[in-house]
């Protein structure tokens, strides 16, 4: 029997929801590894020698210029991102097939039958829908999953085959700098990419199996796999999938969606329900809390989404700040944002690379400061210090201290 | 394995491209009967008894309440979302399966195994990219794509099965009304559905040959298959015979000089268009741009009765302008919203 490896990512925000999955898995599948990739730094927050997995580090996944990696993306999307190395690591440790799962799913049944349809495959997929839907609202559902993607990016199957490794380099590739929510570009983190997919590899199976990754976006369409009595195992449904579900927000089945709720959600209520008990049980509120090590330069100051999407255009000239999360050197990229653009301007005037930047990528502040080095350059720095600082959550450290606001 | 048919969509203006492509068509296949529908009318311009196709006027491919499909859509959203309407209603005429071209495009050579494929499967796609780019500017060509969509409707084949007729009737409700390019929206034209094509239905087939459905989103990495004659499907879309050294209006990265001697194609289809009639037909009038007073229909005019979805009903014909209750008088009737007061200079 081929050796096969379940892994998840997640931030140690995010440590209950592996930890649940864990225990989900061992149950059905004590006699399968399970790791966990943390995209994030332990920094004395647990322990995980005591955890129910084993734990893999950023490190450990060979990812070129890891500062360079970890400083492109907020928490989400880096442990989006980190997936596609994990997947390639675990095949590399020597596992003939790799299996990644969402770190909010929960197994429900035995998965063999899936296990030895992974291994007959090269790449194994499963698709969001599985039929047209029908109702009113058909379109509109329809075309958020064109916007999201064809495929569902929480759960896929690689076999260590030419294809797979194919495949998983270009992920790779276009994951490390491209792994993005911008519908109007086509990006939609990891997961629209795939629809390449079928198309690009050999050896891929779309597995249209309706008891597999069942979650808010399939439903109430496969209700019938949802058994009233959720205590009644195992049950028709393999595993589900919490994608977006907040135990604290008790009304609503995930922020991605108002369309159900769990006054409508039919018989997935008690499921929600238990999953609910499970993360809480586990640590939910204590974890929670825990910060990503990413989110500030190493002076302490948070990284605004602008500096990292600045960060990101620069593409490989960035070699020359070296290490961007160091603030203090003096060809930081910290430096960098707060430095001038010109020479001769009086200080309260003072326009630096950060807001230049914010200048040139913002159409209507453009036509609302046309002449912006010149006649409306105090305008500008006027609009910079008091709305422009909220509009674009960028912290007062960014803002020159000459300004006079 | 019953018998074949070949068809393309297009306005009166572009009858010329029709003209073109049916013509390169039968040089290959003279046995297969090549249709054009018209999504327009013959309003005495052509004789169809002339032409090299034989013609589908748009009220037979069953379109239900056609006025209001002519009216919400503009010319090129007609054009595409009549795709699915014109598949199933060749096979309704009993063919066995249908094989589908977008109007600027040229056959140049025997499509004998796509048009087996065709026959063999329910539902047959062409990818706009068969395999992985590279280059610097690689991210940018495939989100492109993942705007548009993994496949082109360049080129798309059905068979007679019952799954292609599931996916006709799916594709005609979704582009009755979504047949719009509204990226953010997920949704460009009719192509973009198709994403959803091997999710939803088993027995489709992707071809995966190079020379088939050449087009500028997978040049100049394709461009060997003109130079070296495998090219059999060539796709001009965005070609302009009035900017004959650009490539296409879609995008800027490719001038003719990256085609190498592939270009000389760009010539030959020029030529042939010319000798089409291109000059004379892009100037014939879109029979579906006026009300029927004669009076133009604005842009905004077709979003705001797109916009009423089926509220429009009420207004029965939207071309009409005479009588109660017409589109035409409520685009001109007071809204009753007292209009903002205007800032006093």
């Amino acid at each position: 029997m081929a050796k096969l490896a379940i892994g998840t990512v997640v931030a140690k925000n995010y440590l209950p929801f592996a930890r649940v999955l864990a225990e989900s898995l061992r149950r059905y599948h004590p006699e399968i590894p399970f790791f966990v990739a943390l995209a994030d730094e332990v920094n004395g927050y647990f322990d995980p020698t005591a955890e129910p997995f084993h734990t893999v580090t950023l490190a450990d996944l060979g990812i070129p210029e890891l500062k360079r990696f970890t400083f492109h993306y907020s928490r989400q999307p880096l442990v989006v991102a980190t997936k596609s190395y994990l997947l390639s690591y675990l095949l590399d440790r020597g596992f003939e097939t790799a299996i990644f799962l969402d770190a909010d799913i929960l197994v429900l049944g035995n998965l063999d039958a899936l296990f030895a349809i992974a291994r007959a495959h090269a790449i194994l997929l499963t698709p969001h829908l599985l039929a047209p839907l029908t109702g009113d609202d058909r379109s509109p559902r329809e075309l958020n999953i064109l916007l999201a993607g064809t495929y569902n990016g929480g759960f896929l199957t690689v076999s260590d085959t030419a294809p797979a490794r194919a495949f998983l380099d270009w992920w790779q590739d276009r994951l490390y700098d491209h792994c993005l929510h911008a519908l109007d570009r086509g990006m939609h983190y990891d997961q629209h990419w795939l629809d390449f997919v079928p198309v690009y590899f050999n050896g891929v199976h779309i597995l249209r199996d309706p008891t597999y990754n069942v979650a808010y976006w399939s439903l109430p369409e496969r209700n019938p796999y949802l058994p009233e009595d959720q205590s009644a195992l195992p049950q028709p449904c393999r595993f589900f999938h919490f994608s977006g579900f907040d135990p604290e927000q008790p009304p609503a089945v995930t922020r991605y969606s108002p369309r159900l709720t769990m006054a409508n959600v039919g018989p997935a209520v008690s499921l929600f329900d238990r999953y609910a008990n499970l993360l809480k049980a586990a640590g939910f509120y204590v974890c929670k809390h825990w910060p990503s090590a990413y989110g500030f330069f190493d002076n302490g100051v948070a990284i605004p989404q602008i500096a990292r999407r600045i960060y990101r255009n620069l593409g490989d000239s960035v070699a020359r700040f070296g290490d961007p999360f160091d603030a203090g050197g003096s060809d930081s990229f910290f430096r960098w944002l707060n430095y001038p653009i010109d020479t001769g301007a009086h200080p309260s005037l003072t326009v630096t690379n950060l807001w230049k930047v914010i200048y040139d990528q913002r159409r209507d502040v453009q036509i609302a400061f046309p002449n912006v080095l010149t006649d409306h350059r105090a305008a500008f720095v006027n609009w910079a210090g008091s709305s422009g600082v909220k509009e674009m959550s960028v912290p007062r450290d960014f803002v020159p201290p000459e300004w006079k606001l | 394995m019953g018998q074949v048919a070949a068809a393309t969509i297009a306005a009166k203006r572009h009858l010329s491209l029709a003209r073109v492509l049916a013509t390169s068509f039968r040089e290959y296949h003279p046995d297969i009967p090549f249709f054009v529908i018209l999504a327009d009318e013959v309003d005495g311009y052509f004789d169809p008894a002339q032409e090299p196709f034989e013609l589908v006027r748009l009220s037979e491919v069953g379109l239900p309440n056609l006025p209001r499909v002519l009216f919400q859509y503009r010319q090129q959203e007609l054009t595409y979302a009549a795709t699915p309407y014109v598949l199933a209603h060749l096979l309704d005429r009993g063919f066995g399966s249908v094989c589908f071209f977008k109007q600027e495009s040229l056959v140049l050579g025997a499509l004998t195994s796509v048009l087996e494929s065709v026959s063999e499967h329910s539902i047959t796609l062409t990818p706009h990219l068969l395999a992985p780019l590279v280059g610097a500017d690689r991210h940018e060509r495939e989100t492109n794509i993942l705007q548009s969509g993994v496949y082109n409707v360049g080129f798309l084949g059905v068979s007679g099965s019952a799954t292609a007729r599931t996916f006709l009737s799916w594709w005609q409700d979704r582009v009755y009304r979504h047949c719009r390019h509204s990226v953010p929206q997920g949704m460009h034209y009719e192509q973009r559905w198709l994403d959803l094509v091997p999710a939803f239905f088993e027995d489709f087939h992707v071809v995966r040959d190079p020379g088939f459905n050449v087009g500028h989103w997978n040049l100049p990495e394709r461009a060997t298959t003109v130079i070296d004659h495998r090219c059999r499907f060539f796709r001009f879309s965005g070609f302009d015979p009035e900017h004959p050294l650009e490539v296409t209006r879609y995008s800027s990265r490719l001038g003719m000089a990256e085609l190498g001697s592939a270009a000389e194609l760009f010539n030959r289809y020029h030529e042939l268009l010319e000798q089409a009639g291109y000059h004379e037909t892009k100037k014939w009038p879109y029979a579906y741009d006026y009300f029927d007073n004669g009076k133009p229909i604005p842009e905004l005019a077709r979003d705001l009765y797109w916009n009423l979805a089926e509220d429009v009903e009420r207004f029965g014909d939207p071309f009409r302008t005479g009588g109660p209750n017409s589109f035409f008088d409520w685009l001109n009737t007071e809204s009753g919203v007292a209009p903002e007061s205007q800032p006093t200079e």
